[in-house]
């Protein structure tokens, strides 16, 4: 065999390693973009989840709750010294 | 062939290599995605833990709100309860004090009344006393004034008398001394001496006893001797009659004026009784 035979088979072992290879990265590539669509999807539905826990969090009310508990709380000693000091 | 070969190669191989790369960026924004992916997870179990706690914590405060609001409703309760209890309990002291100051009062009143009506009863008693005294005064006054109007009446009726036995006196004194003037007038008769008498002595006479005869009467009746004047009356009535007759009844008035003047002697006894009698009186 000479050279340029080897070469060519190099070569053409070369173009189809690279065909295959980019045939194999191009699938990778659209495997992955597809995988980032869908973990785009649901990084934004975890988004979402995450937005409508905050707002079912902040319609829990907790602070006006934690108001009316203080303020029931000053009603109550209120009350108990006016029984008192009937 | 050989070039065409080099340049598919090399063209195969920029590709491939390109793929390659591409690859690599789409593995990269993979993993990037990936991890935001972790992290996303992270935080929603974050939020939701947080969530998670933050309704336990509602929960929570839910029911102590809850147990506030009961407690505070049953200390109110007990308030109002209290207050009620608080308000009967005056309202019942004060019904009581003012029953008891109802009857205080009915007591005091009866009191009251039990002391107006004894006033009263002292009052009409005293009244009655006072206008039995008053009555009894004025008995004493009336008496008292009918005593002082009989005095003074008895007063004014001897004022009276004596003005009138004043007068009476006077009267007296004046009939007295008319009835001399009377008597001392006919002292001299004024007997008619007729011219054809016979016996003109006797009527001569007859006239000097005239004149005696009436100054005989006149002494008897200044000396109020009723029985003397009788007697001079008489003598003086004969007289008269024996004028009258001597002079044949020409000297009718010689009876008329031993009338007259018997009369007045009879006038001056009278008068002089009187006299007397009133200075008795007066005395």
């Amino acid at each position: 065999m000479d050279k340029e035979k080897i070469i060519n088979i190099f070569l053409i072992v070369v173009i189809l390693g690279a065909v295959f290879g980019g045939r194999y990265y191009y699938l990778q590539s659209t495997k992955a973009n597809s995988s980032i669509e869908n973990v785009q999807k649901k990084v934004e539905q975890i988004y979402e989840d995450i937005s409508e826990l905050e707002f079912k969090t902040n319609n829990l009310h907790t602070l006006q709750l934690s108001a009316e508990k203080s303020r029931l709380e000053r009603q109550l000693k209120q009350l108990k010294k006016q029984l008192d000091n009937i | 062939m050989d070039a065409l070969l080099k340049l598919a190669a090399v063209l195969t191989l920029l590709w491939g290599g390109w793929m390659y790369f591409k690859n690599s960026d789409s593995e990269t924004e993979l993993r990037k995605v990936r991890n935001e992916l972790k992290v996303s997870k992270g935080e929603v179990g974050e939020a939701q833990a947080s969530y998670e706690a933050e309704v336990k914590k509602r929960d929570a405060l839910a029911e102590e709100v809850n147990a506030l609001k009961e407690q505070n409703q049953q200390l109110e309760k007990d308030i109002r309860a209290k207050i009620k209890e608080k308000s009967e309990r005056a309202a019942q002291e004060r019904r009581d004090r003012l029953a008891a100051e109802e009857e205080a009062r009915e007591e005091r009143r009866k009191a009251r009344e039990a002391e107006l009506a004894k006033a009263k009863e002292e009052r009409d008693a005293k009244w009655k006393q006072e206008e039995e005294e008053e009555r009894k005064r004025q008995e004493e006054e009336d008496a008292k004034q009918e005593e002082e109007d009989a005095k003074y009446a008895a007063e004014r009726a001897a004022e009276r008398e004596r003005s009138a036995s004043q007068w009476q006196s006077e009267e007296c004194k004046q009939k007295i001394k008319s009835a001399n003037v009377k008597m001392q007038r006919y002292l001299s008769c004024r007997a008619y001496d007729p011219g054809d008498v016979q016996d003109y002595g006797r009527i001569d006479l007859l006239k000097k006893k005239w004149t005696l005869n009436v100054q005989a009467c006149l002494k008897a009746a200044n000396d109020g001797n009723r029985k003397k004047l009788k007697a001079a009356s008489k003598a003086l009535r004969d007289t008269a009659n024996g004028l009258n007759s001597m002079s044949g009844g020409k000297n009718a008035g010689c009876l008329s004026d031993a009338a007259e003047v018997i009369e007045a002697a009879e006038t001056i006894i009278d008068a002089t009784k009187q006299l007397k009698k009133l200075n008795l009186q007066g005395r």
